[in-house]
């Protein structure tokens, strides 16, 4: 009894132990790359293994490594029955494990296919690169150096994609700006601020060069005969806060051949006082007159006129002080009225401050404008000033002005302005200090006026009439002396941009006035040439006049950002 | 006296503090963004554009005018990356209007959250002409960015009249629905069309060329503002001819001279006067119309030279 046990319990265990075999020499063989199909049919693969395994040992059942059939070792039907259907079971689990095995070594093979560069692909790959290099270079032919432009190797039928994922891109972004002003980007988008205060150090900086020529053949002489820098101006403007907005200008003029350096404005505006006041402080050109605020360098003609150089000064006249401008809320005609308030120790240029007066000087200019229609617009106004030249005396100078500009644009292909301007000057003296029948008031009158006509984008023709007269003025017997100074000036400009520009004009000059002497000398009795004079009232402008041509030639060149300029 | 001369100016200050009006009273730049306004705001807004459409926005007088309509102006929108950068900041820092500044409540620029094109590649200076050194201004063209600029009027006006800000909402919703429709519908309309050639004079037309996939690069100007020379024309009609580039787009505000000679020479080309904005041209009366006119146009010009999908 003992024995029979003991062999049925070897029995098993032999048995269990070549089942073992059997599964360790099937897996090894299914994993063996040699053996396995790289085929999309594996069961096909794996049973002609098998069939080659029956050819070659004589059964299924069978181990191949071994040839010893599992069966062998039992007579029981059914346990031989169990054994079939367990190896039926263990067949196909390896099959699918095959399976599985042969799809990843498949896979993996694929790979390394393409890893793999064999020496025939390289021409290929080459190709592409150029392929592409192409496409980047199409992109690049603008001629503004740009290369951000349209891409139109895009697949047609791929603009339907693009155009959603943008649309989508665009919908998330906007919710990122919900309450935001806009000044600081929520998201990662390119701002736009960054490069401009990089480049312009949060203020606007920039250089004017004025350069004269002036020649002439009169006898005496009246111009330098020579190219000269007039004037360099550098400029500074910007926001010192939230309040004030400051600008410097300093400026290096050329005074009979030395250059003086000086301050021409050094200003805060505070735009935002109360409702559609403004005020400035510091030292400026002021506003009196249209030509008067326009630095030299910026005025559409190269010598100022004769009255606004006689009454106004060569440039312009500058003060420091303080300016109200008041805006009016009126939509037909806008009007802004400007008062101001400055030392008034000097009258024009001066390199000296001058001796302290009574009273500052006071002025008040009122400007309208009137939108006619179509790019054509007027501004008039009308100037007051009060200035005590004297301070020892009550003497007291008024001088009033009136201003008008016509102006017409079409962009920058075409233009029209005509100005001009009308200055009266009365200084009353005081009556108990009057020495040698002086008079008690002198009058001095003058006028421009001056058009201009763009008739080409880069080429402007402009005219400009002069006349001036001192109607207070006495000869030495006491008579009124009548007198005129009048000039013709035709001009023509080449702009070839906004910054830069070089003109040529040619003034003719004559000068009426008793008291000068002129070339023709009278030998007759004074008292027959004032006899001869007043008898002949009509034929005074055949009286004693001097004539003189002269011929300018500007260059003016603008470095950085140049303010606009004002209307 | 004096009392009663106070008492007038006080009054003076006080009435024309406060506003009278319901509505938003908005100033814009340029005709387009006027329009994006009006579809915004509808019947709680009143918008004033400072030019009119067949004005050039580079080149603009500084009229006193548009300082008393900026004093009283709740919003300010502009196109900015410097298309008016030689008169809109002048005007602004004269309005006397601190609402309407940079920074706060009421300053709209339109062209923030706009993928911008254009931008130089190299350091730029004045002898490369009016260059735009911050990228291409000319972005409403693109329907799409006209979407994302009516975006930026709203949040505007949603900051400035908060109360109103789901009937803002609901506009530009609707506005946007129609920009989609109508981008799709003129997509869809002009693919045949795609990778067609065409000169310009002005390189303004960059964001439409793009969105519509035509190439556009091909400018009369040899640079930006300036008139070109005899030497560069040549240069550009052989690029033509080579190309087989027959349609040459201008705007109304450009100088037609340069593209007529340029057609002259170029045989079987034309000059297309396109409408850049709206209002630059008699029967364009909606940024719609600025749309669909437009491609019309160069469809037309394209058909008529056959060059349609720029085959030489």
């Amino acid at each position: 009894m003992k024995s029979k046990k003991l062999l049925k319990n070897v029995e098993k265990s032999i048995v269990a132990t070549i089942d073992g075999f059997f599964i360790i020499s099937l897996l090894a063989t299914s994993i063996y790359p040699q053996e396995v199909a790289i085929r999309s049919n594996h069961k096909e693969r794996v049973d002609d293994l098998f069939e080659s395994s029956y050819e070659k040992h004589g059964s299924k059942n069978r181990l191949p490594m071994f040839n010893i059939p599992l069966n062998r070792f039992t007579s029981d039907k059914k346990i031989q029955k169990e054994n079939l259907d367990k190896e039926d079971e263990r067949y196909n689990k390896l099959l699918d494990r095959i399976i599985k095995l042969e799809a990843q070594l498949a896979e993996k093979e694929k790979s390394n296919e393409k890893k793999e560069i064999s020496p025939e692909d390289w021409e290929e790959q080459l190709e592409k690169d150029l392929e592409a290099q192409k496409k980047t270079s199409e992109r690049q032919k603008d001629k503004s150096g740009s290369n951000n432009t349209t891409d139109n190797t895009n697949n047609p039928e791929d603009w339907e994609i693009q155009l959603e994922r943008e649309l989508q891109l665009q919908k998330a972004q906007s919710k990122k700006f919900q309450n935001s002003r806009n000044v600081n980007a929520p998201t990662t988008l390119n701002p736009q601020t960054s490069n401009q205060n990089a480049q312009n150090l949060m203020m606007d900086i920039n250089a004017a060069v004025d350069m004269v020529g002036a020649w002439d053949k009169n006898k005496p002489k009246t111009t330098a005969n020579s190219f000269d820098i007039r004037e360099a101006e550098f400029g500074f403007n910007a926001a010192v806060d939230q309040v004030m907005r400051g600008t410097l200008l300093i400026a290096a003029h050329n005074e009979s051949g030395k250059y003086f350096f000086e301050i021409h404005e050094a200003k805060v505006q505070f735009p935002f006082l109360f409702k559609n006041v403004s005020a400035t402080v510091g030292r400026m050109f002021l506003d009196q007159g249209r030509l008067n605020k326009i630095h030299r360098h910026d005025r559409p003609f190269t010598q100022a006129p004769i009255v606004h150089r006689k009454l106004m000064g060569e440039e312009s006249n500058q003060d420091t002080g303080a300016e109200l401008s008041i805006l009016f809320p009126w939509m037909k005609i806008n009007q802004e009225l400007v008062l101001g308030a400055t030392n008034g120790r000097v009258w024009g240029h001066s390199h000296s401050a001058g001796p302290p007066k009574n009273n500052p000087m006071f002025y008040a200019h009122l400007k309208n404008f009137y939108y006619i229609g179509n790019n054509w617009g007027t501004q008039f106004g009308f100037t007051g000033i009060r200035y005590e030249p004297d301070q020892n005396t009550k003497t007291v100078r008024k001088q009033y002005g009136m201003d008008i500009v016509f102006k017409w644009n079409r962009s920058f292909l075409s233009s029209f302005m005509f100005m001009a301007e009308f200055w009266l000057r009365e200084t009353e003296f005081p009556f108990e200090k009057l020495k040698n029948n002086k008079p008690e008031m002198d009058r001095q009158y003058g006028y421009y006026a001056f058009a201009d006509y763009q008739f080409h984008q880069q080429w402007h023709a402009g005219f400009r009439y002069d006349y001036f007269s001192v109607t207070s003025l006495r000869d030495k017997y006491g008579y009124k002396a009548p007198n005129a100074e009048i000039a013709y000036t035709p001009q023509i400009t080449y702009k070839p941009s906004e910054f830069s520009y070089i003109r040529a004009s040619f003034e003719r000059r004559f000068t009426k006035d008793f008291t000068i002497e002129t070339t023709k000398i009278d030998f007759r009795p004074i008292q027959d040439q004032l006899r001869d004079f007043y008898e002949n009232q009509d034929q005074q402008k055949t009286s004693p006049t001097v004539v003189s041509y002269q011929f300018y030639i500007q260059c003016v060149f603008i470095l950085g950002a140049h303010p606009p300029h004002v209307y | 006296m004096k009392k009663k001369f106070f008492c007038i100016i006080y009054a003076y200050l006080l009435l024309s503090s406060i506003s009278l009006l319901a509505e938003t009273n908005i100033i814009t730049t340029v005709t387009d963004l006027r329009y994006f306004a009006e579809q915004i705001g509808k019947n709680k807004v009143k918008v004033e554009s400072m030019i009119r459409g067949f004005d050039d926005p580079h080149f603009v007088m500084t009229r006193p005018d548009f300082l008393v309509k900026l004093s009283e102006a709740e919003i300010f929108c502009q196109v900015g990356l410097d298309l008016e950068i030689a008169w809109a900041p002048l005007l602004l820092q004269q309005s006397r209007n601190v609402k309407i500044q940079k920074g706060q409540n009421g300053f709209c620029d339109a062209s923030v959250g706009i993928n911008i094109l254009g931008k130089p590649t190299v350091q730029v200076d004045r002898s490369m002409g009016d260059m735009h050194i911050f990228g291409n201004p000319h972005y409403i063209s693109d329907p799409v960015n006209a979407i994302q600029v009516a975006n930026n009027i709203m949040t505007a006006l949603q900051r400035v009249d908060p109360d109103n800000g789901d009937f803002y909402q609901q506009n530009y919703d609707e506005f946007r629905e129609r920009i989609v429709k109508l981008t799709k519908e003129e997509m869809k309309a002009f693919q045949p069309y795609f990778g067609s050639k065409v000169a310009v004079f002005h390189d303004e037309f960059m964001y439409l060329a793009n969105r519509f996939k035509f190439n556009a690069n091909l400018t009369l100007e040899e640079r930006p503002g300036i008139p070109p020379s005899s030497r560069y024309l040549e240069q550009v009609i052989k690029n033509m001819k080579a190309n087989n580039i027959k349609v040459i787009l201008i705007s109304p505000v450009n100088n037609p001279q340069f593209a007529e000679y340029v057609s002259s020479q170029v045989p079987g080309s034309q000059v297309v006067i396109m409408p850049t904005s709206v209002g630059a041209l008699p029967e364009i009366k909606t940024y719609e119309d600025t749309i669909r006119q437009g491609l019309k146009k160069i469809k037309e010009a394209l058909d008529k030279t056959k060059t349609v999908g720029g085959k030489k």
